[in-house]
């Protein structure tokens, strides 16, 4: 189909020709109105995209459309500090483990120390007694010595450089020699000297009973002398062997 | 031909001139514009149509515009304002349709 072969309704102009008069005919003198309304037209299409485009969209906004607006910050706003009150808790949750993990490792820590200076396999330092024995000091005296500085509290305690613990034997050799853990510990006769550490009073008070370590040593003619002392280190260790 | 150079004249100063625009009228912009529009381009079909008369354009534009906003007006102060602005594009958008369809058929279908 051409567009120049218009001849519909016997009109022999086609729609390019009336557009092409539309355009560039002279327009007549009373169609100022149409222009002005085009202008109108023109300038608030221009001005109604400069408002959408600009900050202030909201001014040309319903009071409906406002509150809508408002209405679906708040939520959002609600639904923000939702989450920051979920994520401040497992933050808390989360540091609290830490802390929680660390205070177990610590308990460990400590745990351990105790045990290997109740084992005797580390050296303990700390308030104590120094125990200086002379004479014809018997192996039963020694026992009953450490037994009643461990009903006392003691915590470490080491005769001679041989640090006393759970399986430590205390015998009298057939020369006469007291063997501590199996080994000598000097003539019967000698000097014995023994390091508790504990609170020093109570070990003190507790050799001093009446009938007690110091009573007992006396009819044996040993001498005893109880130092208390701020500071006893005992350096002795158990040798650590492997278990089984 | 004056209308063309109107609506330039038109685009050109809204570009330069910026005046604020009173906030009671801002919601009816946007739907008299498109009521505008529609009776432009009902201008223009009726132009191919050979029909076109100045009258009956600028009372159809102007009255296109005023309806439009009245019943945008109506819809605010009955509580139905957004869903009676929608319902306005809508029907606007459909007849500028209708007349663009028409003014193809006129221009390229013979």
């Amino acid at each position: 189909m051409s567009q120049d072969t218009d001849q519909e309704a016997g009109t022999p102009t086609s729609g390019w020709t009336r557009l092409k008069n539309g355009l560039f005919n002279r327009p007549k003198s009373d169609q100022w109105v149409i222009a002005i309304l085009c202008a109108g037209l023109g300038f608030a299409l221009v001005q109604q995209v400069h408002i959408v485009n600009s900050d202030v969209a909201f001014a040309g906004a319903r009071p409906g459309d406002l509150v809508q607006i408002l209405d679906s910050l708040d939520q959002r706003n609600q639904r923000l500090d939702a989450e920051i009150t979920t994520l401040q808790e497992s933050k808390t949750a989360l540091e609290s483990g830490r802390d929680a993990r660390q205070t177990a490792a610590e308990q460990r820590r400590a745990r351990a120390n105790e045990l290997g200076i109740l084992a005797g396999t580390i050296a303990a330092q700390g308030p104590g007694v120094v125990i200086t024995m002379t004479g014809p000091v018997s192996a039963s005296l020694l026992l009953d010595t450490v037994q009643e500085l461990r009903d006392a509290g003691a915590e470490a305690i080491s005769i001679n450089q041989v640090r006393v613990v759970a399986q430590t034997a205390f015998e009298s050799n057939s020369k006469g020699q007291i063997q501590v853990g199996g080994r000598v510990i000097g003539a019967a006769n000698g000097t014995v000297t023994i390091k508790a550490i504990g609170d020093s009073a109570t070990l003190a008070s507790s050799l001093q009973i009446p009938g007690g370590v110091v009573d007992t040593a006396a009819t044996d003619s040993v001498k005893v002398r109880i130092a208390q002392q701020k500071v006893v280190v005992v350096t002795a260790v158990v040798p650590l062997k492997s278990a089984g | 031909m004056i209308a063309a150079i109107g609506l330039a004249i038109g685009i050109t100063l809204g570009l330069f001139l910026q005046p604020d625009i009173p906030l009671w009228l801002q919601p009816y912009l946007p739907i008299a514009i498109v009521a505008g529009l529609d009776a432009l381009f009902g201008g223009l079909r009726a132009l191919l149509d050979g029909i076109f008369s100045d009258r009956v354009f600028v009372i159809s534009f102007v009255s296109n515009v005023l309806i439009a906003a009245l019943i945008v007006f109506v819809g605010d102060q009955l509580g139905v304002g957004s869903q009676l602005s929608t319902g306005v594009v809508v029907v606007l958008t459909i007849r500028i349709f209708a007349n663009v369809a028409a003014i193809r058929r006129r221009l390229f279908h013979g």
